[in-house]
Order: C-alpha cells, then sequence, then structure tokens
C-alpha cells in the first residue's frame, strides 16, 4: 500500500482533474463567447491544482513516477474522484449545478488545508482557495440567475438538482484515511465541511426558487475507485494520446 | 421510485437554451493595472447582467494583464462624443448638476479611453461637455465617453484576491509561454 498521503492526495488531485477534463469537454457550446472563456478559466484553474497536487503525490512514490503518470496511466479503478465530478455535462445547468455543488465544497475545503501540517499541500491549498472563492462567485451567481430566471431555466435547473442530489453526501463521508490525515495535522474531515455547505446552498437555493431534492438516494464509491459507468468514457479520450504514443510530447 | 439520470443523453447533445434577439447587452470593461493609476477601457464584453459582466470581463482581460481593479459599465449608459462629430444640441439643461458622472477620455486615435476623472453634471450632454472643458485641451482625434457613476459596477477591493491574484502565477496564460518548432517560422 502507498504512502497515506499520497493516497490523500490523489483524492482532491482526481477531483479536479476529472472536472477539468469535464469543462474542457464543453468548451465551444457556452451560451456566449464570454461564457466559454469563464468556463475554460475554471477549467485551467482546476488542471493546475491537479498538477500540482499529481506532482506532489508522484514525489512522494517510490516508483519513480511522474504527475503525468498518475494522471495518463491510471485504469479507471485507481480514480478515487468523486462521482460528482465525473457526470456528463448534460445542459448548461447540469454544468452550473455540478459547478456549484463542487466549488461550495472546495471553497470549504481549500483554506481547512491551507493549515495543514504538510506544507507543500498547505501552499497548494492556499493558492486553490483563491481561486475557490471565484469559481462559487460565477457558480453561485449562475445558479441564482437560471433558478429565479424563466419557468424554463429554472426547471431545467431544477431537474439538475434532483439528478445531481445523490453525488452529495459523498462529498462529506469521512473514511479511515480521512480519520488518519486528521490524526497526524494533514487533513481535514469531510463531514466537518458539510455545515458551511448546507449553509451556502440554502441561502443560494432561497434566493434562486431553487428546491432540495426531496430524493434521499445516495450514490458512493468514488473514493474507493467504484465509479459510474461514465469516468471510463472520459479517461478514454483523455488519455487516449499517451496510450496511443506512450511519452509523446507536444 | 426511479433512479434513472434524466437530461444526460450524452456529449453529442448539448443543448442551447434560448437568448434575447441579439444577444446579451453589451458592457464595457475598464481595468486598472498593477500601478497604474487609472482604469484604462479594455474592449467590451456581453452579458445578462452586471455581475455577470463582471466576472466575465475579469476571465477575457485580466488574463494578460496584472490587474488590480475592474469596472464594467453598460454600453447602452454610455454617452459617446467625438472631436470630428458635430455637436449634439444640449437637451438636458436643469438648473443645477444631478448625478455624479465617469469621464473618459481617448487623446488621440488608436489610444484606449483612460478614466480622466468624475464630475457633476445635469445629464449627458452636461457632462460631455464639461468634461471637453476639464479634460480636453484640443480637439483632434479625441474622444469622449460619460456614463452615469451609478452605472459602473466596480470589483469590490476585498474580492481582490479571488478576482486577480490567480493569474499571477500562470505562466501559460502569455503566448511566450508555447515553443514554436523552428520548422513552424514566424506566424
Amino acid at each position: 500500500m502507498s504512502h497515506p498521503l499520497h493516497r490523500y492526495l490523489l483524492r482532491h488531485a482526481d477531483d479536479n482533474l476529472i472536472l477539468s477534463q469535464r469543462l474542457s469537454e464543453y468548451i465551444s457550446y457556452a451560451p456566449e463567447l464570454e461564457e466559454d472563456l469563464a468556463v475554460a478559466n475554471i477549467a485551467l484553474d482546476h488542471l493546475g491544482v491537479a498538477m500540482h497536487l499529481l506532482e506532489h503525490a508522484a514525489s512522494l512514490d517510490a516508483e519513480g513516477k511522474t504527475g503525468d503518470d498518475l494522471a495518463f496511466l491510471r485504469s479507471e479503478r485507481e480514480f478515487v474522484n468523486l462521482l460528482l465530478v465525473e457526470q456528463p455535462n448534460g445542459d448548461f445547468a447540469h454544468i452550473v449545478t455540478r459547478q456549484f455543488f463542487f466549488d461550495a465544497y472546495q471553497a470549504v475545503l481549500w483554506p481547512a488545508l491551507a493549515e495543514s501540517r504538510a506544507e507543500i499541500l498547505a501552499g497548494i491549498a492556499a493558492k486553490a482557495a483563491k481561486e475557490a472563492a471565484y469559481h462559487l462567485r460565477h457558480s453561485t451567481s449562475w445558479m441564482i440567475r437560471l433558478g429565479d430566471g424563466t419557468a424554463e431555466s429554472h426547471a431545467r435547473t431544477q431537474t439538475a438538482v434532483d439528478a445531481l442530489w445523490r453525488y452529495v453526501d459523498e462529498m462529506f463521508e469521512s473514511d479511515e484515511l480521512d480519520a488518519e490525515m486528521v490524526a497526524a495535522g494533514i487533513g481535514v474531515n469531510p463531514t466537518d465541511l458539510r455545515e458551511a455547505w448546507e449553509q451556502q446552498v440554502s441561502v443560494t437555493f432561497a434566493e434562486a426558487t431553487l428546491a432540495r431534492s426531496g430524493d434521499d438516494y445516495q450514490r458512493r464509491g468514488g473514493r474507493d475507485g467504484f465509479h459510474t459507468e461514465h469516468l471510463g468514457h472520459l479517461l478514454g479520450e483523455m488519455q487516449w494520446m499517451q496510450r496511443s504514443y506512450p511519452g509523446q510530447q507536444w | 421510485m426511479s433512479y434513472e439520470v434524466p437530461h444526460m443523453e450524452g456529449d453529442d447533445e448539448i443543448e442551447f437554451g434560448s437568448l434575447p434577439e441579439g444577444g446579451w447587452p453589451r458592457w464595457e470593461a475598464f481595468v486598472r493595472q498593477n500601478g497604474g493609476l487609472s482604469h484604462v477601457h479594455s474592449e467590451s464584453v456581453h452579458a445578462p447582467d452586471a455581475e455577470t459582466a463582471l466576472l466575465n470581463a475579469r476571465d477575457t482581460y485580466l488574463r494578460r494583464v496584472e490587474g488590480v481593479s475592474l469596472w464594467v459599465v453598460p454600453a447602452d449608459k454610455v454617452t459617446v462624443w467625438e472631436s470630428d462629430s458635430p455637436d449634439p444640441a444640449p437637451t438636458d439643461i436643469a438648473p443645477r448638476p444631478t448625478a455624479l458622472w465617469e469621464v473618459f477620455v481617448r487623446h488621440r486615435r488608436g489610444l484606449t479611453h483612460v478614466h480622466a476623472g468624475s464630475m457633476a453634471a445635469t445629464g449627458p450632454g452636461d457632462a460631455i461637455q464639461k468634461a471637453r472643458q476639464v479634460y480636453v485641451t484640443r480637439d483632434e482625434g479625441v474622444s469622449v465617453w460619460v456614463a452615469p457613476a451609478s452605472t459602473v459596477y466596480a470589483a469590490d477591493p476585498a474580492d481582490a484576491a479571488a478576482l486577480f491574484e490567480p493569474f499571477a502565477d500562470k505562466d501559460y496564460r502569455y503566448p511566450t509561454f508555447y515553443k514554436i518548432p523552428d520548422e513552424v517560422g514566424y506566424m
């Protein structure tokens, strides 16, 4: 079994890497050119965080792997991202809702991890916290605009909320690795982040005239490498170049 | 109860929402750079409202400059005067100023509009006239924009870390980050 910090870094790296890939797929489809640039920017922010975390994780790995190896040569079962971030794009309301759920989580995660005793992680987290604050502002304003917009935009956003709600609990589940990282002063307990997240959602939903899903069904498994059927397809596209032309560079 | 995920048919079927005819309204964006004294016009963005305009302008125009402050103004609230166009008849004569106006001056063709200051005026015509008296020394190629200060939506300085700092360490936002193979020659 690899270094616990290595596995912990991979979780947060994979969340950002996979969401970045999903957002990249959407570029050129946004409602206006400006929003395309915003999506591209946010995707690059997530990619930057993923890159730093993966390179740090790779440096802890005894096998001499690189950050790129971890991104492009791991199989689906080795990815430990949340199920939320791998969900397909759907319509713009889906993209905004997925982003809002995740931004509200990272906006409390990164400031907490910025206090980590693991200095490199703390440094990455401090930078990511600023980006997450911006991402949350962007997605929150869109949740309100769409939810409190036209009948159609409201219906689409509520549909997205209902569809993605089942991936919420997973963000706040704590397992042995989390407990170990908390005990070492390195990590945070995801469960502790929930209250702030709920507060953000309540305030935003009230203004957006959106309702929480009435369906309590929850999916889980991403942290253990058990994914929805969508991740494999995403990796097929993301990893194709390195798989087909090993070592290929720009 | 069904757990089927709706609206997830696949990447080929992304649906488009409807836009207002002609698209979103236009907003003029002004950036003050690190070390700069004034807000400088940096093109415009389309957005449904001020908040989105600010965020879109941030994503569009701050990638390649070190911005420290950002304003957006609805383009339809900007009154334009060009030195080579006829003077507009003043239609907004009132006994005393009714609002504060922001003034942006382009001193020569080819330059950009730079924030010159603000002044109280009775309306756009009065604001243009006063701006010409105060900020314009010679008329050739000059262009003046005025907009009510109340229509300027500005980034809160408290949000500077989230809005402006994340770009700082992203070298790849500059074209020089990318190596062009020798065979490509000049692009």
